[in-house]
């Protein structure tokens, strides 16, 4: 997890009406807000939107938040619940659109990642993890990308840590038969 | 593949399980492949936890953020206002339509009893006239009208010298019934017609 200290005062110093405390706050967890929303989501333009959602709810609810957890585990929670709200939206719009797919992907090709066998390789693992379910994918993302235990999961997700163990376990099994599938 | 696999790369078994797991390792080509195939898989995630890109993405976060951010305090009110226009109007619409309905109302109401009113005095003047046409009557008040009845019935009783005694002969002969209504049972429209004309006639006329 990200160092926590220093986050109280710059916390307090937002509340008392400084901006830039608030830009402190967004430099120092853009890149895990990005990402998890980036491994969610399985590209950038989605990914941004996302970010800058979780951006606009801090900003909002910051002056409320009493510390009762970590402001990780909170701007965590907050990007957790967005990125699955965003994908759910996402799969209803695309239900009901008509919207040309090649457009989309062509749209979906803007990236901040220049490395193409990176690229390649993490499109490789969004195709597989795009088929497994979002709670499940959630729960992979934080085990195997962030590091995060099944304490931490518990306290961002708020579930139990038997439901997650179950969910990381068919996630690692689906993602593995999928990976199999895709040698052959 | 063996779902103990993940458990145990997991870290999810317990010290007895864990031991017993290492032992089929030990015994299975077959199982220690899976594993090293599930670890690499694993290093290849955390290769991607890694990467380092688009550096200036980052850098232009917070000043996105900024410009949305004014964007949506410039027009924010507006969608406010817009929502509380239309909320509004929908309200004052309904609460038209349910005053006007009520309103609606309240005037048939109100119609139905001025015509009402109207009826009540205005039937009698036209049953009057009318009765005053046929029979020459003078202008009669609602109640004589209704009067008018046992008037005659009782102008007839006197013309046809009908006594409480005869009456009362009268009625032994018709099933116990004293009532004059049912003497005129026994007269033809005609008949009562005529006499009702005489009794007028030598009476009142």
């Amino acid at each position: 997890m990200t160092d926590p200290s220093g986050d109280f005062d710059l916390v307090n110093n937002f509340i008392g009406g400084d901006e830039s405390a608030f830009n402190k706050i967004v430099l120092k967890y853009q890149q895990k807000i990005y990402w998890h929303a980036r491994r969610m989501t399985g590209n950038h333009l989605d990914a941004d939107e996302v970010s800058q959602e979780v951006l606009m709810v801090l900003y909002e609810k910051l002056k409320d938040f009493q510390f009762k957890s970590s402001l990780y585990t909170w701007i965590y929670r907050i990007t957790a619940t967005r990125s699955i709200n965003f994908l759910r939206k996402k799969g209803i719009k695309q239900f009901f659109s008509f919207e040309d797919q090649e457009a989309k992907a062509v749209k979906s090709q803007e990236d901040i990642i220049r490395d193409i066998e990176t690229k390649e390789r993490l499109a490789k693992l969004d195709n597989v993890l795009k088929r497994i379910p979002l709670k499940q994918r959630e729960v992979f993302i934080m085990r195997s990308f962030e590091e995060l235990s099944y304490e931490e999961i518990s306290k961002v997700t708020g579930k139990s840590i038997g439901g997650l163990k179950a969910n990381y376990f068919h996630a690692m099994k689906k993602i593995m038969e999928l990976m199999k599938e895709n040698e052959r | 593949m063996n779902d103990k696999i993940i458990l145990y790369l997991d870290g999810q078994m317990t010290g007895k399980e864990k031991d017993s797991f290492e032992k089929e390792l030990n015994e299975s080509k077959l199982l220690r492949d899976e594993l090293d195939r599930l670890k690499a898989f694993n290093a290849g995630i955390s290769k991607l936890n890694n990467i380092s890109a688009g550096e200036e993405y980052f850098v232009q976060m917070i000043p996105k953020f900024r410009s949305k951010r004014e964007q949506k305090r410039k027009f924010g009110l507006f969608p406010g206002i817009a929502y509380g226009v239309s909320t509004a109007t929908a309200v004052i619409i309904v609460m038209l339509f349910v005053t006007n309905k009520t309103v609606t109302n309240k005037t048939i109401s109100v119609q139905a009893n001025v015509i009402s009113e109207n009826m009540y005095n205005t039937e009698p003047a036209l049953d009057a006239s009318s009765l005053s046409d046929q029979f020459g009557f003078v202008n009669m008040s609602r109640e004589e009208i209704a009067n008018s009845d046992s008037l005659l019935n009782t102008m007839f009783v006197k013309e046809l010298d009908l006594t409480p005694q005869s009456l009362s002969d009268l009625s032994q002969t018709d099933n116990n019934s004293s009532d004059i209504q049912t003497i005129l049972q026994g007269v033809n429209d005609k008949e009562a017609d005529a006499i009702y004309k005489e009794i007028l006639h030598k009476k009142i006329l």
